[in-house]
């Protein structure tokens, strides 16, 4: 159980550490725009929807990551006050009553979004964009998974935690803080 | 009223009880819209074909987006320029240019802030570095642990008002306004801003001495050409980033998110030739931006789903009947509507505040009518400026101001929470009273945008 939490944590860990390098691609691809443009005839409009892209890509592959690392917003002005156990059993029931059912239904509905993009061969509305739009699209369902196994993996360790401090061994959490 | 069209209010309320379970509030605000959006399909005012639509929106508006690419951006050169070392040159030079005034450190950190707010959008980077760099420093030389510690959070958080800032692309996004407008529109207030803070402190330091020990003179300044070479080495780089970044977009040369890239480039040449770039050191840099990037837009995909649901069960009529119901003039509306981002600050950041409140009320901005006093062309813009000051309060104001969350990691022996909580009141008051300039004299925001761009 617990080599299977820290195997797909380090997958998603894995994943938005290796994404966040996309921030060197699309500075220079903005920069690129900016310089090339004025000495060579560049269609502008692919240069932008790649820079789009980029980030789409880099953002949806960070979120789940961003999960795990403990990143996202929380108002813990009352919930601070509250013991362990009661905090567990909210990250609990918050994964499975808004985090699943909530990113669950997106994942569903943007692998046919994708898929519809494939299969008509959708491409920019631009005369100069790019085409093959659903290999951006793709990202939505892969990006919703790695947020699902996320929520997965803190479940796991909420639980975890939940057993031992029922036996006793009280272990502070950390990873759940806000460390913003 | 019958409960389907009570809907709107009882998902608003359920949504603020559960943000206080301490769950992260993207996935809240995910979960609440789904579950009013089936709630909605039972009293038959939501159909099931609508929650498509809500990820064609989160595609639509948060991924295939040009102008937000300007976010990441300005995210990845704040955190660059935050471990670029400029900060540590630049409090250096202020305080050997500013020992003979009163409160001449504090002003320092002051004006330090500001130059950071100008080249960084981002706030989180400017507080940590304003705690670590210069809270010890103010403290160890016998500042009061009031005024060290208020002026060092107001200092840190100018970064989300003066432009470049993450905050006014996302709000000229919601309002669909163009940033350079709202870029060139906060510039005066954020200014003026800073410059209160700084009377403030001149006067309080000048009139209560002990909190504020005269500061020893610095090293020798009798060498005047090597200050001068100094002066130049050190202000050099930051003030062209300014130029490159602002200037740009205010010329009309670049757009926000080419001006967002030239900056991060230009932050990084600086770090580079800082020497302070090392391979671990940029992993770091990159992995900060891209958690930072990763929690602003979870919230945006989040937000997304709630406002869609809301609007589609009639919210934003809801709230547009009850304003025109009330018989409120444009006026009492707009205090209205202030003192409710005022007190939400108490509770919320900027993040939540922009994308669940501005969502609900921008269809009433236009609707309002100042006369004279406001051209209606320019209300939207105006009331976004008078919002974007007023959202300074929140960074400030307990018990969860996010730059408070900040400082307490990092505050050094001798400054306490309490002294924090105390310190940042004189600079929450001087906030409303800026937000109350700009409300009685317009033209302290419309007045740039006007000349530049007309």
């Amino acid at each position: 159980m617990l080599a299977f939490e820290k195997g797909i944590g380090s997958l998603v860990t894995g994943v938005g550490r290796s994404a966040c390098w996309l921030f060197i691609p699309l500075m220079a691809l903005v920069v690129f725009d900016v310089v090339g443009r004025r000495f060579l005839s560049l269609p502008t409009v692919m240069l932008q929807e790649l820079q789009w892209y980029l980030h789409g890509m880099l953002l949806l592959l960070t979120i789940g990551y961003g999960y795990i690392a403990g990143v996202h917003v929380r108002i813990d002005v009352i919930s601070q006050r509250f013991s362990e156990r009661t905090r567990l059993f909210i990250e609990l029931a918050g994964i499975a009553l808004f985090l699943v059912p909530y990113i669950g239904l997106l994942f569903y509905l943007s692998v046919n979004f994708a898929w519809q993009s494939f299969e008509t061969g959708e491409a920019s509305s631009a005369a100069q964009g790019l085409s093959n739009r659903w290999i951006i699209k793709s990202f939505l369902p892969i990006g919703f998974l790695l947020i699902l196994l996320s929520g997965v993996v803190m479940a796991l360790a909420a639980y975890r935690r939940l057993l031992e401090s029922r036996s006793g061994g009280l272990v502070t959490a950390t990873d759940g803080e806000t460390t913003r | 009223m019958s409960i389907a069209d009570a809907l709107p209010i009882i998902m608003f309320l359920t949504l603020v009880v559960l943000l206080f379970s301490g769950f992260p509030v993207a996935f809240v605000l995910g979960g609440v819209g789904l579950g009013f959006g089936l709630l909605g399909m039972v009293f038959g005012t939501f159909s099931e074909l609508e929650f498509f639509n809500i990820l064609v929106r989160i595609y639509g508006s948060v991924v295939q987006s040009y102008i937000l690419v300007a976010i990441p951006m300005f995210i990845f050169m704040g955190t660059l320029l935050e471990r670029s070392g400029i900060g540590d040159d630049l409090l250096q030079m202020l305080q050997r240019l500013l020992w003979r005034l009163p409160g001449g450190l504090a002003v320092s950190v002051t004006l330090l802030g500001t130059i950071m707010a100008a080249t960084t959008g981002i706030v989180g980077a400017s507080v940590v570095m304003l705690t670590l760099l210069a809270l010890p420093v103010l403290v160890a030389r016998g500042y009061s642990p009031e005024l060290a510690s208020g002026t060092v959070a107001s200092a840190g958080t100018l970064g989300i008002l003066i432009p470049p800032s993450i905050m006014l692309v996302l709000m000229a996004d919601l309002l669909l306004t163009s940033v350079g407008k709202l870029f060139l529109a906060a510039l005066v207030p954020g200014l003026l801003l800073a410059a209160v803070y700084v009377v403030y402190i001149v006067a309080i330091c000048w009139l209560r001495p002990s909190i504020a020990p005269a500061t020893k003179r610095e090293a020798p300044l009798d060498d005047g050409r090597s200050l001068l070479g100094e002066l130049l080495r050190t202000f050099f780089p930051p003030l062209v980033l300014i130029f490159l970044v602002l200037g740009s977009i205010a010329a009309g040369w670049a757009t926000t998110t080419e001006a967002a890239g030239i900056g991060a480039f230009g932050a990084m040449l600086i770090a580079l030739t800082k020497g302070r770039l090392t391979l671990p050191v940029m992993r770091e840099v990159l992995e900060a931006s891209g958690r930072i990037n990763a929690m602003l837009f979870l919230i945006f995909i989040g937000a997304t789903a709630f406002s869609y649901v809301f609007r589609a069960l009639g919210g934003d009529y809801l709230v547009e009947d009850l304003i025109r119901s009330s018989g409120a003039d444009s006026w009492t509306i707009l205090a209205g509507l202030m003192l409710l981002v005022f007190v939400l600050g108490f509770f919320f950041e900027w993040m939540e505040i922009t994308m669940i409140v501005l969502p609900i009320f921008a269809p009433i901005f236009p609707l309002l009518d100042f006369g004279t006093h406001v051209e209606s062309a320019h209300v939207v813009l105006w009331i976004a400026i008078l919002m974007s000051i007023n959202l300074q309060t929140s960074f400030l104001t307990p018990p969860f101001g996010i730059t408070l969350f900040y400082m307490r990691g990092c505050t050094p022996k001798g400054v306490e929470m309490s002294n924090i909580y105390r310190g940042v009141i004189p600079f929450v008051v001087l906030q409303i009273l800026t937000v109350i300039a700009v409300a009685a004299f317009p033209a302290l925001a419309l007045w740039l945008p006007q000349i530049v761009l007309d």
